[in-house]
C-alpha cells in the first residue's frame, strides 16, 4: 500500500503554489508542484478554486491524477492588503500665452530672433523687426515665399512660428535664414503685437538664451524685479531645443505647490500631522518619529483621504470587520516624478512635475482560511488543515536551500507588501510584512515615464530593454547587439522595446533606452531595495542587519533578472549573504511555504 | 534617398512624399521610371540608393516604401491616403534612414 498523499498548498497575493508528497514515518517524499494564479483577494473564500486547481495540477505533474489526497495543509494566509495612490503637488500654469517650449522633432534655422508678433495675412509695411505666426493649413512654399517678399519689400523678418510640421521645408526657402518653431498646436494663441523672442539651438544642442534668466532680462531689458519673476520661465525651458517666449503686460508663469492633504500618523504613544506635499522623506520620518506605527489615517475630504478610506473599504469587504476596527500598520511613501500637460501651454508642453506615491496596508488578525478549508474539503472529499504562520513555514522551507544557515532570514517580495522572517538560532521566528512591492514599482514606472498603461508598464518592469536599430538588428541595454536572419517588423524599427520570450515589444516613449533602464532601476530601488532593508531592520537581532547572517530571497520578484542582484548589493556592506532561495535544492525561490507545510506535517507525525 | 517614379505620378504626391523627408533632413532624388508600378519603382529605388531605401510612387499615385535587404514592403500607402500620410510616408522612408521609430500604424500618439 502506498504511504498517504499530502499536499501542501499556499496561496498568495498573485499566485497559489502546491506541493504534493507521500509522507510516511520516514518523512516526506516529494512528488511535484504546480503553480496557478490566486482566485480572488487572499484570504478569502473565493481562494477555493485556485486551491482545487492547484492541488489538481500537481497531481497531474506527479502523474497520479485522480489520485485519493489524504490531506491537504493551507497556511495561515496573513490578509495583507495594500492599497496605492499617486499625488502630484506642483504644477506649472502659463497665463496668457507667454511661452511655447517644446521639442519638435524638427524645427528650423538656428539662432535667436527678438521682434514683434505679426500674423502672415498682416505681414508688410512693418518697422522695426517681426517675429511672423503662421496658422493652421499654409502651405510651405507659400509661407517661404511671403516670407521672401516680405523680406525683399524691406520688413524685418527676424523668426517665425508655425501650426504645421514644416519649420524645416520652410527654413530651406528662406533667402535670409531666420529660426523657425513648427508643430504649435494652439498657434491662434499667441498674442500679436507683442514683443517675442523666438530660439532654436543647433542639433544636439540646448537653447541657451531663454533657458537662462539673465539671458531673458537682457532679451527683453528687464529689471532686477522683472527677471525674478521670469526665472520660471528660463527654468521652464531648460533642456529643450527650440522656444518662443513673449512679453505680454499680464503674462507669467508659476510653479505653484498643491495642497493634497495630509496624513496623521499615529503610534503608540502620540499622534504626528504630516503635509503629503512636504514629500516622502517628510512622511517617512514622521512614520520613523511614532514607531511603532499604530494607525495611519488621511484628512477627509481630500486624495488622500479618500486613498485610505478605499483600503480600508477593501478591508472591510475581506474580513468582514467593521471599518473602525482596521487599522493602517505601513505606509511607504516615495517621491516620484511625473510628466503633466503645462495649463496654459500652446504646444502640448509637458513639465516634470513632483508627486507623491503612497503605498497603505492593512493587516488583520481575522482570516476566513477556514471557509476557504471548507469548499476544498467538499471539493476534493479529504481532511483540509490550515497550520503554520506563513513567515515561520517560509523560512523553514527557505532553510532547505542549499548553503543556507540558522540564523536565516527571508524576504519575499510579492505584489502588494514585502515580507520578512528571521529563524534565529534558538527556534524563535519573528515576520513583518511592510507595505510596498511590485505594484507600486509598475505604478511609478507607468507614470514617471507618462505610459499612462499598466501592460505596457508591467512589460518594462519584468523584461530587458534594447534599441531596434535596424531591420535586422537590436542593441540591448548593456550595448550589446543581437543580429536577426529575418527583418524585424516595422512596428518595432527605431522603437526602445523590451525584450520577452513572445519577442520584441515596443514601449510607447520618445525617450532613449538609458532613461528608461534609469526609470526602471530607480523604480525597483525606491521600493524593493529600501523595503527588504526596512523589513529585515524589523526582523534583526537588535535591529542590527550585522546579525543577519544568511538572507534567502523569496517569491516572484526572486525571479526577476535584476532585483536579486540590486537587494545582494546593498546588503553587502553589512556582511549578509544574500541570495536567491532554492527550496530543497531544486525548486528555485518558489514553493517555500507550500513545500514547508508538507515538512512541518510530516515532522509532527515522527514526533507528534 | 531615391524616389523613384512613374512620368504619369501626380506631382501633387510627389510634392509631399519629397516634403516629408526634406522635413527631416534627407535629401531625395527623383528618377523617372515609366516601366514600373509603385512597388517595383521601391525596389529599385532601394537597390540604387547607396542609403539602402527607395520610395516608389506609381502612375496612379500608389505609395510603396522598400529597404534593400527587407524581402517586403516596409510601407504600402494607397493612391486615396492623402496629402498628410503621403508626407507621413516621405517621413517615414526618411526615419529608416535616420533609424527613428516610424509614425506610420503607430497604435497611439507619442
Amino acid at each position: 500500500m502506498r504511504p498517504p498523499l499530502v499536499v501542501g498548498v499556499d496561496v498568495g497575493n498573485s499566485t497559489t503554489e502546491a506541493c504534493a508528497a507521500e509522507v510516511d514515518d520516514a518523512g516526506p517524499t516529494r512528488l511535484a508542484s504546480s503553480l496557478t494564479p490566486t482566485t480572488g483577494v487572499k484570504g478569502t473564500p473565493a481562494n477555493a478554486a485556485g486551491v482545487v486547481t492547484a492541488v489538481r495540477k500537481a497531481l497531474e505533474a506527479a502523474a497520479r491524477p485522480g489520485a485519493v489526497v489524504d490531506t491537504v495543509l493551507l497556511n495561515e494566509a496573513t490578509p495583507v492588503i495594500s492599497g496605492l495612490a499617486m499625488e502630484t503637488i506642483s504644477e506649472t500654469i502659463i497665463t496668457e500665452s507667454t511661452m511655447i517650449g517644446h521639442n519638435p522633432e524638427t524645427p528650423g534655422g538656428e539662432g535667436l530672433g527678438v521682434g514683434t508678433t505679426v500674423a502672415l495675412a498682416e505681414l508688410g509695411g512693418q518697422d522695426g523687426p517681426v517675429v511672423v505666426v503662421v496658422g493652421a493649413g499654409a502651405d510651405f512654399d507659400d509661407v517661404a515665399h511671403a516670407l521672401n517678399r516680405a523680406v525683399e519689400a524691406g520688413v524685418d523678418v527676424v523668426a517665425a512660428v508655425l501650426h504645421g510640421d514644416d519649420a524645416v521645408l520652410v527654413a530651406n526657402r528662406l533667402t535670409r535664414p531666420v529660426p523657425v518653431v513648427d508643430e504649435v498646436a494652439a498657434v491662434d494663441r499667441v498674442p500679436l503685437g507683442m514683443l517675442a523672442a523666438v530660439e532654436v539651438a543647433p542639433p544636439g544642442r540646448t537653447i541657451r538664451t531663454l533657458a537662462d534668466s539673465y539671458g531673458l532680462a537682457s532679451t527683453f531689458a528687464l529689471d532686477a524685479e522683472q527677471t525674478r519673476q521670469v526665472s520660471p520661465v528660463a527654468r521652464a525651458l531648460a533642456g529643450t531645443r527650440s522656444a518662443v517666449v513673449v512679453r505680454t503686460p499680464e503674462g507669467d508663469v508659476t510653479d505653484r505647490r498643491i495642497p493634497v492633504g495630509s496624513l496623521t500618523v499615529s503610534g503608540a504613544t502620540r499622534s504626528i500631522d504630516v503635509g503629503v506635499d512636504e514629500g516622502a522623506e517628510a512622511v517617512m520620518a514622521a512614520i520613523g518619529r511614532v514607531a511603532p506605527l499604530q494607525d495611519v489615517s488621511g484628512e477627509p475630504g481630500t486624495h488622500v483621504g479618500g486613498m485610505l478610506a478605499a483600503v480600508r473599504d477593501t478591508m472591510v469587504d475581506v474580513t468582514g470587520q467593521p471599518a473602525a476596527e482596521i487599522r493602517i500598520r505601513d505606509v511607504l511613501a516615495v517621491d516620484t516624478m511625473v510628466p503633466v500637460t503645462v495649463q496654459g501651454g500652446l504646444a502640448g508642453e509637458v513639465s516634470r512635475e513632483n508627486a507623491v506615491a503612497l503605498a497603505a496596508m492593512v493587516r488583520t488578525s481575522r482570516s476566513r482560511m477556514q471557509a476557504v478549508a471548507d469548499e476544498v474539503a467538499a471539493a476534493l472529499g479529504c481532511d483540509v488543515r490550515i497550520g503554520g504562520v506563513e513567515g515561520e513555514v517560509a523560512v523553514r522551507g527557505a532553510l532547505t536551500t542549499p548553503g543556507s544557515a540558522v540564523p536565516v532570514a527571508v524576504v519575499d517580495m510579492g505584489g502588494g507588501s514585502t515580507d520578512a522572517a528571521l529563524l534565529d538560532r534558538d527556534g524563535r521566528t519573528v515576520a513583518v510584512h511592510v507595505a510596498g512591492a511590485g505594484e507600486l514599482v509598475t505604478k511609478l514606472i507607468d507614470s514617471e515615464l507618462g505610459l499612462d498603461d499598466r501592460e505596457a508598464a508591467e512589460s518594462v518592469k519584468r523584461h530587458p530593454l534594447a534599441k531596434v536599430e535596424s531591420f535586422f538588428h537590436v542593441r540591448h541595454e548593456d550595448s550589446s547587439v543581437q543580429f536577426f536572419d529575418e527583418a524585424l517588423p516595422p512596428h518595432v524599427f527605431g522603437r526602445v522595446v523590451t525584450v520577452t520570450p513572445e519577442g520584441l515589444v515596443p514601449v510607447p516613449v520618445r525617450r532613449p533606452v538609458e532613461a528608461v533602464r534609469t526609470v526602471r532601476r530607480e523604480a525597483k530601488r525606491r521600493v524593493f531595495v529600501v523595503n527588504a532593508l526596512r523589513a529585515l531592520a524589523q526582523v534583526a537581532p537588535q535591529g542590527s542587519l550585522r546579525l543577519l547572517g544568511s538572507v534567502v530571497l523569496l517569491g516572484g520578484s526572486a525571479l526577476d533578472f535584476e532585483i536579486p542582484a540590486m537587494v545582494a548589493d546593498a546588503l553587502a556592506p553589512h556582511g549578509v549573504v544574500c541570495g536567491i532561495g532554492n527550496v530543497h535544492g531544486t525548486e528555485g525561490p518558489r514553493n517555500a511555504v507550500a513545500a514547508g507545510l508538507v515538512d512541518a506535517h510530516a515532522a509532527a507525525l515522527v514526533a507528534p | 534617398m531615391l524616389v523613384v517614379a512613374h512620368p504619369d505620378a501626380p506631382p501633387g504626391v510627389l510634392r509631399e512624399v519629397r516634403a516629408g523627408a526634406e522635413e527631416q533632413g534627407v535629401p531625395t532624388a527623383l528618377l523617372p521610371d515609366e516601366r514600373s508600378a509603385a512597388d517595383p519603382a521601391a525596389r529599385r529605388g532601394a537597390a540604387d540608393s547607396r542609403l539602402q531605401v527607395g520610395v516608389g510612387v506609381g502612375a496612379d499615385g500608389t505609395v510603396v516604401v522598400r529597404h534593400a535587404l527587407v524581402p517586403h514592403p516596409v510601407l504600402t500607402l494607397p493612391a486615396d491616403a492623402g496629402a498628410a500620410g503621403q508626407r507621413q510616408a516621405g517621413a517615414d522612408a526618411a526615419r529608416i534612414v535616420a533609424g527613428g521609430a516610424l509614425r506610420a500604424g503607430e497604435q497611439r500618439s507619442l
